[in-house]
């Protein structure tokens, strides 16, 4: 009998499971909400249970509502991904009360490491270097070391964290955070010192039945916005052998400890203070797509087969070639990050990167219940520097129309000298920003703002407009003749501004006015 | 303007239509889960048999929609779909007709709606010249029901008759027999161009063992009757032997790769492009009154590619728009309703079709009417002769026709745009539409008037309630397609897709007919 697996995730993900869950024999099945139901995802499993009138959230945030929907369909073993519910411990118990497999490890762990307080009472004990936790009782004046970060003892993914400088900050952040706590599962709050300049490294651990226990080399996850990981790298391309092996020691006496068969990822904070355990993650990453590129393994195929018991052979930790590196496209304003809704009109990658994982596709729209990946450009080379160039060309021919995306502002890293020499910190973000990024992401840009109906010589032409916006400038008087390629008017439209150029030679018929909003194909302008 | 735009805001009763459509698809989901994955799997496991979704999973490589899911659905006691799966695949590099039996319940026999699934299926094959794939696992004609099941004309003989014709038009027949494979059903494989059989457990017999021992007097195995080994090694009755059921789908995925699968109808295609406003919003479009009215281009806009449409005439006959869009990048011509149909709309619609027939363009009918206009002032007009051009256009058009029926489809206005009697390639509906002679309503008000005397005559008001009530479930979109009236609802979600697909499969469609039809002027 085939088994059936479910995987309790969607997008980009969920597609990434369902190729490996496929190639190992499951019959995939997958959920799906209103707004998910033509992503590319839901047309590739076997078979997608569709809750159109379910809150989106809940489809993936509901143990009970998984469980039943496990037993409704026969399913046999669950992959959660990563986000939603792959750290609940709740959800690996209910399901094991079934008889169904949980893809990760056991509640117990999953309880220790989901929370960070245990688990720095763990590394303690072991004696594995953390940043102390600073008591929030008492809060006397001279008691608190700043800079300080507030974090939530419970969820991943960099939600909730907040840098303090002084007590009315503290102050300010303790009360959202009590706010936040109230609407998710938060757990509690703890302060930890804040390093001015860090690197983020971390290892993929691999522990399986047999207790072998292998640790890969590093990831580099320095470039953050918001504390979310934009780019990845490995290895880091600026550490010193001694201090990797230290941290691969560190990694190996906590999974030797708690004999844990699944993959982990053990993440470090590093600055010139030395390295600091600083999370250990108990299930499969975003980034986890670049350590299989320099190994050539699949990370999902070990950790399926580990849960099921299989016999796995682990890859050497040293052999691995050449350099890798992700980066992940989000839907988000340029400038302050804030995530963007809208409906996709286009998107696309005439100049496709080796690997590319897709969450959206053109005629998608991003919605508010779910984070804004777009996608994830993924590429690996022997040298760092061609890695770079190939995803510089990826990027420049992206096209995105319907939201602003975080492009521009990848380019602007990807160029900088900081991130070419490899010796970046947690502040490179910042600087780009500062320096000023391209936000009209690609040349082509500016030729796609008009659109023309027919090419033929003696036709009259009608140009119109493809994005919203304001007519801020008209440079041609009504019925001058104009040239190919000159610019008639200027169209200003989320916060840039567009030159609209002549596609053809003839005599301009103007239909708008300055100071005219226009739509959305809304006819600007004639040439006979 | 060819490029539509939208006047669309979202308000309380735009909200309230779209809990509407979403209460619709909530039984609609629940049904179409029910019909796909099998509920009951101890018994199959017990055979070590795969149910009829993993055979399917394993064998086609992309599935572009299923036909019929929901047939029999409260009409027979089993899970809807009538013990039989249908559906168009890409199987390796060809599009194929794939035919499962649905063993689960009753043995995967043969109700009445089973051999009509089975019969649509085939004449899909038919009229595209795909090679149909049979998983043969059924124990034939459902003997209780078999008045409505054996002696006719559409009845279980024909599917043989199908088979043989296909194949003798060098569609290719290709069998995988999973189970039981008996009396006539044991002709779906004799018939085949190619037949794999799974050892111990695929068995084909004319007569089975209770027929042998009534007529002999003997026991017999029924292994040693009809199984693998006697047909691959002794009779030929079957080509090849696979040891599993995996097996035996790897061998009919190979030997597709050899079936020759030629374009013949030319499409206009360029690089596909989504509409410019989110189809996703067509839910609070579609009203939950089915009287009221919808502005259609509010629906086209979502549905066309660049929300483009080069209209034809619009300023004449308005109540039928008419004009050329693209669905993920194919051409395609496209009458869709906007209110009533009249004369101009009629004789409109009819010149655009012959205009596409001339260009081989394919043409997709969106329906949502509920009929032509009534009056005096029109009869005298002509509206019958101009409403019987349109009709005349479509019964005798020479390219493929696909229809959408995602409003009403009431009287005449069904024939005239394309209904299930005009031979669409397919059929599909929204699970907000409604089918009928004629509105309840209407009916009620006629219906009275001749018992009574009167539309709304006192004593006739239970009488019209219940007749109301038998339309209301009669013209559901869930009664019309149990009963095989259509290929099935889809999801307003999927529309696009859907239709993308079967605008695809129109590059093997052949038209062998020269028309010239007469028109009453």
């Amino acid at each position: 009998m085939i088994m059936r697996c479910l995987i309790a995730n969607r997008g980009e993900i969920a597609s990434r499971l369902n190729r490996t869950l496929k190639r190992m024999g499951f019959f995939t099945l997958g959920l799906a909400s209103y707004f998910d139901r033509t992503l590319p995802y839901v047309s590739e499993l076997d078979f997608v249970i569709y809750r159109p009138d379910s809150d989106p959230k809940k489809i993936f945030l509901d143990e009970d509502f998984l469980v039943d929907i496990c037993k409704k369909f026969h399913v046999e073993c669950v992959h959660p991904g990563y986000g939603f519910l792959s750290e609940s411990a709740t959800l690996a118990e209910k399901l094991a009360q079934q008889n169904i497999l949980f893809i990760g490890p056991s509640a117990r762990a999953l309880r220790l490491l989901g929370s960070k307080i245990e688990l720095k009472n763990l590394a303690k004990k072991l004696n594995v270097p953390i940043l102390e936790t600073q008591s929030l009782h008492n809060l006397g004046q001279g008691t608190i070391r700043f800079p300080a970060i507030l974090k939530s003892a419970e969820g991943g993914g960099g939600r909730g964290m907040r840098v303090v400088k002084n007590f009315e900050e503290l102050n300010e952040a303790l009360k959202l955070a009590q706010e936040e706590a109230r609407v998710t599962k938060a757990g509690e709050v703890f302060l930890e010192p804040y390093l001015e300049k860090f690197k983020h490294l971390e290892f993929q651990v691999l522990v399986s039945h047999a207790g072998d226990i292998t640790v890969l080399v590093e990831r580099d996850c320095t470039i953050q916005r918001k504390f979310q990981k934009i780019i990845e790298e490995t290895p880091c391309p600026a550490l010193a052998e001694a201090l990797r092996v230290q941290m691969q020691e560190y990694c190996y006496r906590i999974a030797n400890y708690l004999k844990e068969p699944s993959i982990f990822t053990f993440e470090f904070l590093v600055s010139d203070q030395g390295c600091f355990l600083s999370e250990v993650n108990p299930r499969l990453q975003v980034e986890h797509t670049i350590t299989e590129e320099i190994y050539k393994i699949d990370l999902v195929e070990i950790q399926t087969s580990i849960a099921l018991k299989h016999a796995v052979k682990f890859p050497d930790p040293n052999a691995y070639s050449g350099s890798a590196m992700q980066l992940r496209v989000y839907a988000e304003d340029s400038l302050d990050f804030t995530p963007q809704v809208g409906y996709l009109t286009e998107l696309n990658f005439p100049h496709p990167p080796s690997r590319l994982e897709l969450s959206y596709r053109a005629g998608n729209s991003l919605t508010i219940f779910y984070d804004c990946l777009i996608a994830k450009l993924i590429e690996q080379a022997q040298e760092r520097s061609v890695v770079i160039d190939r995803l510089l060309e990826v990027l420049k021919k992206v096209v995105i129309k319907g939201v602003s995306s975080n492009v521009g502002l990848l380019i602007g890293i990807l160029q900088s000298q900081d991130f070419k020499s490899g010796t970046y910190d947690n502040n490179l973000v910042e600087a780009v920003l500062r320096r000023g990024i391209n936000l009209v992401e690609t040349p082509e840009d500016v030729e796609e703002m008009v659109r023309d109906l027919c090419n033929a010589k003696d036709q009259e032409i009608s140009q119109f407009s493809s994005l919203p916006g304001l007519v801020v400038k008209v440079l041609v008087k009504n019925g001058e003749k104009v040239a190919k390629n000159q610019e008639i008017l200027q169209l200003e439209s989320m916060k840039m501004i567009y030159s609209i150029k002549a596609s053809r030679e003839g005599i301009l018929e103007l239909v708008v006015s300055e100071g005219d909003a226009v739509e959305r194909n809304q006819l600007l302008f004639k040439i006979k | 303007m060819p490029y539509l735009s939208s006047k669309l805001k979202i308000d309380d009763e735009k909200k309230e239509n779209f809990s509407f459509y979403l209460q619709k698809q909530k039984i609609l989901i629940e049904a179409l889960e029910r019909a796909t994955l099998t509920e009951q799997l101890d018994h199959l496991k017990k055979l070590n048999k795969l149910t009829v979704e993993e055979r399917i999973s394993k064998l086609c490589d992309t599935r572009l929609f299923e036909i019929g899911t929901l047939a029999g659905y409260r009409i027979y006691d089993n899970k809807p779909g009538a013990n039989i799966r249908t559906l168009v695949a890409k199987v390796q590099d060809k599009f194929a007709v794939v035919i499962a039996n649905d063993p689960s319940e009753k043995g995967g026999s043969y109700y009445p709606l089973t051999v009509k699934k089975h019969l649509r299926a085939q004449k899909v094959a038919l009229d595209l010249g795909l090679p149909c794939i049979y998983l043969v696992d059924s124990g034939g004609a459902f003997l209780p029901l078999q008045d409505e099941v054996f002696p006719d004309k559409e009845h279980f003989g024909r599917i043989f008759y199908n088979q043989a014709r296909l194949s003798a038009r060098g569609v290719a027949q290709i069998s995988l027999v999973l189970g039981s494979s008996t009396a006539g059903g044991a002709y779906v494989p004799a018939l085949s161009d190619f037949v794999v059989i799974v050892n111990k457990q695929g068995r084909i017999f004319l007569g089975g063992p209770p027929l042998v021992k009534a007529a002999t007097g003997l026991d017999i195995d029924p292994e040693l009757l009809g199984g693998a080994e006697v047909h691959t090694r002794v009779s030929g009755v079957a080509d090849n032997l696979a040891m599993s059921e995996e097996e035996g789908i790897q061998l009919i995925r190979k030997f597709i790769v050899t079936v020759e699968q030629k374009e013949k109808f030319k499409l206009n295609v360029i690089s596909e492009k989504p509409p410019e406003y989110d189809p996703l919003e067509i839910p609070y479009i579609l009203p939950k009154d089915p009287s009221r009215p919808v502005d259609s281009k509010e629906v086209l806009a979502r549905l066309l590619d660049e929300s483009y449409l080069e209209e034809f005439k619009p300023l004449f006959g308005s109540s039928l728009i008419c004009g050329f869009g693209r669905i993920k990048g194919i051409l395609v011509g496209i009458l869709c309703n906007d209110g009533i149909l009249f004369s101009e709309s009629a004789l409109k619609g009819c010149h655009f079709i012959q205009y596409c027939n001339k260009n081989s363009i394919p043409l997709l009918f969106l329906q949502n009417i509920v009929g032509f206009m009534v009056g005096a002032e029109y009869e005298a007009g002509g509206i019958a002769k101009d409403g019987a051009k349109l009709v005349s256009a479509v019964a005798s058009c020479t390219v493929p026709k696909i229809t959408l029926i995602w409003g009403n489809s009431f009287g005449a206005g069904n024939y005239a745009m394309c209904g299930r009697a005009y031979e669409p390639l397919f059929l599909f509906t929204w699970p907000t539409s409604r089918i009928g002679v004629m509105g309840g309503k209407q009916a009620a008000s006629v219906l009275s008037i001749v018992k009574y005397g009167s539309a709304d005559h006192p004593e006739g008001s239970d009488f019209r309630e219940k007749i109301e009530q038998q339309y209301s479930v009669q013209t559901e979109a869930l009664y019309a397609t149990a009963r095989l009236w259509d290929d099935g609802i889809i999801l307003v979600e999927d529309t696009r897709d859907i239709l993308a697909n079967a605008l695809t499969l129109c590059r093997y469609w052949t038209c062998d007919d020269n028309f010239s039809p007469s028109y009453r002027f």
